[in-house]
């Protein structure tokens, strides 16, 4: 493929690793972005974003209109998502969704009409008078995601306010036959340079890197004049070698700073924010226009695909209407993603997701082998491979072997997924589906605990309630039974007392009478004593 | 004199050491029995009883005083190979007679049918049951472990036992050697030299 001799305005690093996998880009850059038919349905994913699902605003029946919000942010961990046509709502259940579970999800049934009515839209151009927090509203509002690929809500990416001082635009598109953010700068680089104004405008205007690969000549002169015309002499291009995974948030800020994303820390760590050029062209419809994120442009591609190239499709759209517009009859593999970490759609029925940055339509060869995986021979090339500089072949032994403690040690977390290992592999092992396995199980083995553990806690806090509940009893009782004793130990006295008081009455009596027989004896003595 | 200067010495050392491990004991006493918690940690805390002891804690406890690690039947395979490999004990399979291992479930209360007798309040290890006499029972799924101790004591008999659908936040990946290799998502193919 042809390289872009423009050379980098900023130094250029390495990254450890990476490979040089068939690009397969001239077979869908070469058109521009079309517009496709819509579809009589769009099915509408509520958790079509990393994070939760978004919550339904809209009942079956009711009229949208294309914009309006029908889902809202929980609040927490989600954005908004609105209707991507006119239409009515004829459904909310459980359908596929595009996630390689093949699991049913919540949705939101549009049944599309013809007339493609925009809601009334409100414009917000005046970014330099609003708050902060107002503008993470509105791009929460606006339903944007990073449209990379990992659809993380923008509006919590975009939160961490202090200590940022560079913002990296994304738009190295490493990954074969995708060419969605490739097309998107040849047409619309002025935009995303708006975009991107706008991000650094919530730093208070920090610096503006674009990172982007050498084998995208048209893009790199587009934003040379858009930059020009624009006047935003401050923008840095930084040109990387073709290298696969060069457009990995690590691996591109290794690139462009030398510096490595501390494990387990965030890019912002370093001082850094990275957006991908789609994203940042939404932000800046958002603002401009008022216009939420309802479409994305998206790369359809793959041998069997008779028209490839980049499309702008509106989410909810299902990928079998992609296929029978490029009359991909019976593709060998469907798959959502590149060819190196999408994943095989388990159903032709699923809708377009935020996430959703191209689809190959693959023949039946295209993509897959036909024999078996091998034993490993302990080659290292994986390790040579590795971008982030692991030790892939020791944790294919562990995942292999559920020992997933060790796995952890070794740094699992730290994978990408990024499929360099298996693609270098010449055992056809497929390590990264040990990865995968590893990680999603570490994952609910997490869950797992946490439940139990709450559930040993309530059951000890039940065991200590029901101890007190029968101490309290027990001292209960002993207090009563103690009460009655008393009560009958007064009694005891009081007929002690009355006895004693008797007594003491019968003393009295028997000593007045005792008396009363002595003095008759005196006065018999006095008597006497007369007598004498 | 050498005889002497010996004794002295060797009893010197013994008062030395003696009061160094006697102070030891002291200090880095340790509370409780550890192994014990370890295996706790490991066993499921359903608190079902189907062991034969009490909960979960008291099974640790009769596990640390030798007790076989295969009666825990919500724990499965993998929890007693778990155990195995803390205790440094053989793997045995699961005693059958204790029950099989089921995919995880909760109770459900069929509530029109509920007379509220509080009977499985009172049987629920975890209080995860929500009523109060002669009202509707209720319980609060995400507390339920699952042990089907309520279930017995109904006298109605509207408890059901409704295994947790897999959504796509608890789905994982298959092992791989589990798989069939066309299951196998992506298999990067294409000719390993660059264009």
């Amino acid at each position: 493929m042809e390289r872009s001799n423009y050379k980098s305005e900023i130094p250029i690093f390495e990254f450890h690793g990476g490979i040089h996998p068939k690009e397969h880009k001239l077979e869908s850059n070469q058109t521009p972005i079309q517009k496709i038919p819509l579809p009589q349905q769009l099915a509408i994913n509520l958790k079509g974003q990393a994070g939760n699902r978004s919550l339904p605003i809209v009942n079956v029946g009711d009229k949208v209109l294309k914009g309006q919000v029908i889902a809202e942010s929980d609040g927490i961990f989600s954005t908004f998502q609105h209707a991507p046509c006119s239409g009515t709502v004829v459904a909310i259940e459980k359908r596929p969704i595009a996630h390689p579970s093949g699991l049913d999800d919540l949705c939101v049934v549009i049944e599309t009409d013809s007339k493609d009515q925009w809601c009334e839209l409100f414009p917000k151009k005046n970014i330099h008078e609003l708050e902060r927090a107002e503008i993470l509203a509105h791009i929460c509002e606006s339903g944007i995601v990073g449209l990379g690929g990992a659809s993380f809500p923008t509006h919590i990416k975009l939160k961490r306010e202090s200590g940022i001082d560079t913002l990296i635009i994304n738009a190295a598109e490493c990954e074969p036959y995708i060419t969605c953010d490739d097309r998107l700068l040849q047409e619309r680089a002025a935009d995303v340079l708006r975009g991107a104004q706008i991000i650094s405008h919530l730093y208070d205007d920090i610096n503006i890197i674009v990172g982007i690969e050498d084998n995208k000549p048209n893009a790199i002169d587009a934003l040379v004049d858009a930059r020009k015309q624009l006047e935003m002499d401050t923008v840095k291009i930084a040109v990387v070698p073709t290298k696969y995974p060069s457009g990995g948030e690590k691996q591109l800020i290794q690139l462009l700073t030398g510096e490595e994303v501390p494990h387990g820390g965030l890019p912002a760590d370093l001082g850094l924010v990275m957006h991908n050029v789609a994203t940042c062209v939404a932000i800046y419809e958002a603002f401009e226009f008022g216009k939420p994120l309802v479409s994305r442009v998206v790369t359809l591609t793959g041998e069997a695909c008779q028209k490839p190239g980049n499309y702008e499709v509106p989410f909810g759209t299902p990928v079998e209407h992609l296929m029978s517009f490029c009359n991909a009859t019976n593709p060998g593999v469907l798959v959502m993603g590149g060819p190196m970490m999408g994943f095989e759609l388990p159903n032709p029925k699923v809708g377009i997701v935020k996430a959703t940055n191209c689809i190959i339509m693959a023949a039946p060869k295209e993509l897959k082998h036909d024999h078996l995986a091998l034993p490993c021979i302990r080659c290292g090339a994986c390790m040579d491979a590795c971008p982030a500089s692991l030790l892939p072949q020791q944790l294919y032994w562990h995942a292999k072997a559920d020992e997933f403690e060790k796995a952890e040690e070794y740094d699992l977390f730290d994978c990408i997924e990024c499929g360099a290992c298996a693609y270098v592999c010449p055992s056809d092992i497929p390590l990264v589906q040990y990865y995968r396995y590893a990680k999603s199980t570490i994952r609910n083995q997490k869950v797992e605990k946490t439940k139990a553990d709450k559930a040993r806690l309530r059951h000890e806090a039940r065991n200590e309630r029901l101890e007190r509940v029968k101490r309290e009893k027990a001292e209960k009782h002993r207090k009563a039974a103690e009460a009655r004793r008393k009560a009958a130990e007064a009694a005891g006295e009081d007929d002690a007392k009355k006895a004693a008081v008797a007594a003491a009455l019968a003393r009295v009596k028997a000593k007045k009478a005792q008396q009363d027989d002595s003095d008759t004896k005196t006065e018999s003595n006095d008597q006497k004593d007369t007598d004498a | 004199m050498d005889l002497l200067v010996a004794v002295i010495i060797l009893a010197v050392l013994g008062l030395v050491f003696g009061a160094i491990l006697g102070f030891a004991s002291v200090k880095f006493k340790v509370e409780g029995d550890p192994i014990v918690d370890q295996i706790n940690d490991i066993l499921p805390q359903t608190q079902c009883g189907q062991c034969g002891y009490p909960g979960c804690k008291p099974y640790a406890e009769a596990i640390a005083n030798g007790d076989e690690i295969n009666k825990c039947p919500p724990g499965g395979e993998a929890g007693v190979k778990a155990l195995a490999d803390l205790l440094g004990r053989e793997v045995i399979p699961l005693d059958e007679e204790r029950g099989e291992e089921k995919p995880p479930r909760v109770a459900y209360i069929r509530e029109d049918e509920c007379i509220g007798c509080t009977k499985c309040i009172q049987a629920c290890p975890v209080d995860a049951i929500l009523g109060a006499p002669k009202l509707m029972h209720t319980v609060i799924i995400d507390e339920c472990t699952g042990c089907d101790l309520c279930v017995e004591p109904c006298p109605v008999d509207c408890i059901d036992m409704i295994e947790i659908p897999q959504t796509v936040s608890t789905w994982k990946w298959q092992q791989p050697d589990q798989m069939e290799l066309n299951q196998i998502p992506i298999k990067q193919i294409f000719s390993k030299e660059s264009s």
